[in-house]
């Protein structure tokens, strides 16, 4: 297949699915009609439907409510997801070149908290920080930031040992050998584990928001609740979703991909 | 510079049996030595310990009358498995060892496209790893060691991974890049050919525990055409040597079962 081919292949591959999902949108509107209002089986209110969640968007888009939640949710997923990181690295350093047997016996407990539920985290949240800014990113701190670590752990220990003795007869050490070739040869694994580590911090924001009444897509998620606005909390999610997705696939993956290609993997 | 290898022992912590024992070499300076002897008989470990990846369980090596303690850049090895590094490009890869050790980076690439002119691959300075064949590889792995211009220069099997043709193409490029630079070189190899080919004396070791069994100095004119006569008496007497050691350190490992 030439070049040109394959973009127009990949033009009408974007077509179908676009098609898919539009098919899907009209099956759930016309699912709703028959429901609600033909069989009066479900109750508008308990029930989404698209053109629904197309008013509630358009309305708080146009109160600008819709703009300050994604916003304000924004701002706290990236100064979450920087400490995170930040947090993740510097523990994952620590565990991979301090003492063996620290780590040996760090690893299973960073494991175990790192399966629990960042939900969890919010009971210690509230009672130390309050119903507060700092109180979401703790929760997502504590949702993300060990994933990074264990990530970083794993890039550092799983550096192809070969590498590390070539290097080595060619003088580097201490430090050099870290910057020169732990970390570069680490960091395809490394980039997987941000990746990882956006997903945990984007939940864990989420379960954070829910439990606050700061403005924020988990809060206006909330408020549909409150206002038995069922659309509005269907077009949250979607934002939510989309959000996520955009982050993970438009800018990690993006990077992820570029160094892969770069090394012919 | 003169390497000593003085009564060298070596003892993995989970063996009972030394994997070197009790080894002396004296190893002159433009020497190429190879080291050949059945699989398992400590010639990686041995030539670990030259480069300082090794510590000896006992005795030392000094290298200039100083004890080696650890790698070293004057110690450059080269391994079976062309271990470039895959985020670099050639030229890059070949300036690694050069860029540590301060040089400038203009001067740095003149060296290694230096060399890489010697392994003819000059073309592919600015080419990734990943695009490259194997005998390419380990064409720019020589590259890489030779630019770094080390006192002596340790290779492990450089050529095993690689297929006979690229193999012979190789072989004569280190030969003559030897015959220019006459660095000092330690070899191990499994194929005797190869041990009579380059080698000024060629180490038979055995196995279980690895010791060195006889020193053989090969008198052969180079460059040594192996298909002369000489050089075939030659290799049959090393390889009927070669042969007893596999059979001894076999009825060793297997004799009681
Ligand atoms: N890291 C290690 N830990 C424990 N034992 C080892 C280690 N490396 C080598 N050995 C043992 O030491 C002995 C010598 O190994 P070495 O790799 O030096 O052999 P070799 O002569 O290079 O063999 P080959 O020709 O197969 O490469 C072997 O019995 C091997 O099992
Ligand atoms: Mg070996």
């Amino acid at each position: 297949m030439n070049k040109r081919s394959l973009v127009v292949s990949k033009a009408s591959n974007t077509g179908k699915t676009l098609l898919f999902y539009l098919v899907l949108i009209v099956i759930w509107e016309v699912a709703y009609l028959i429901g609600t209002q033909w069989l009066g089986v479900w109750k508008s209110y308990a029930f989404p439907e698209p053109l629904g969640v197309l008013r509630a968007g358009m309305r708080m888009a146009a109160d600008g409510s819709l703009w300050y939640a994604v916003a304000y949710s924004g701002i706290r997923a990236a100064v979450g997801f920087l400490l995170s990181a930040i947090i993740g690295i510097g523990f994952g350093i620590i565990l991979s070149v301090g003492k063996k047997n620290i780590a040996h016996y760090l690893r299973p407990f960073l494991m175990g908290i790192q399966t629990l539920p960042s939900v969890c985290w919010v009971p210690f949240a509230i009672l130390w920080f309050g119903l507060d800014e700092q109180a979401i990113i703790f929760v997502v701190i504590m949702g993300a930031s060990f994933s990074i670590t264990l990530s970083v752990d794993s890039a550092i220990r799983n550096v192809n040992p070969l590498l590390i003795r070539a290097a080595r007869t060619m003088g580097a050490e201490g430090r050099t050998l870290y910057t020169k070739v732990i970390v570069p040869a680490g960091l395809p694994a490394f980039i997987a584990g941000l990746r990882q580590g956006w997903s945990f911090a984007w939940r864990a924001l989420m379960a954070g928001e829910v439990m606050s009444s700061t403005i924020g897509l988990g809060h206006s998620l909330m408020m549909g609740r409150d206002l038995a606005d069922i659309n509005q909390v269907m077009l949250v999610m979607l934002v939510i979703v989309l959000l996520g997705i955009i982050i993970d696939r438009g800018v990690i993956s993006q990077v992820e991909t570029k160094v892969l290609k770069s090394r012919g993997l | 510079m003169i390497l000593e290898i003085d009564r060298v022992s070596k003892r993995f912590d989970n063996s009972d049996k030394e994997a070197v024992n009790n080894v002396s070499l004296t190893i002159n300076e433009g020497e190429f030595i190879c080291l050949v002897g059945p699989s398992g008989c400590g010639k990686s470990t041995l030539l670990n310990m030259i480069a300082g990846l090794e510590r000896p369980t006992a005795g030392e090596i000094r290298l200039a009358g100083e004890k080696i303690t650890g790698p070293g850049a004057d110690r450059v090895v080269m391994f079976q498995d062309a271990a470039l590094f895959p985020w670099l490009n050639v030229l890059d890869n070949v300036t690694f060892g050069l860029r540590l050790m301060k040089k400038d980076k203009v001067e740095c690439n003149r060296i290694a496209m230096n060399y890489l002119k010697m392994v003819k691959l000059t073309k592919f300075a600015h080419y990734r790893v990943h695009e490259l064949s194997g005998g390419m590889k380990q064409r720019v792995a020589l590259a890489r060691a030779l630019a770094m211009d080390s006192a002596i220069l340790l290779m492990d099997e450089p050529f095993s991974a690689l297929d006979k043709q690229t193999i012979n193409k190789l072989r004569d490029e280190v030969a003559q890049i030897w015959e220019e630079t006459r660095k000092t070189i330690v070899m191990v190899t499994h194929s005797v050919e190869e041990a009579l080919f380059f080698g000024d004396r060629v180490v038979v070791m055995s196995a279980h525990p690895g010791e060195i069994r006889e020193i053989l100095t090969i008198d052969l004119p180079r460059p040594r055409p192996i298909d002369s006569a000489s050089f075939v008496s030659y290799r049959k007497t090393i390889l009927e040597e070669v042969r007893k050691e596999v059979d001894r350190s076999e009825q060793a490992e297997f004799g009681g079962q």
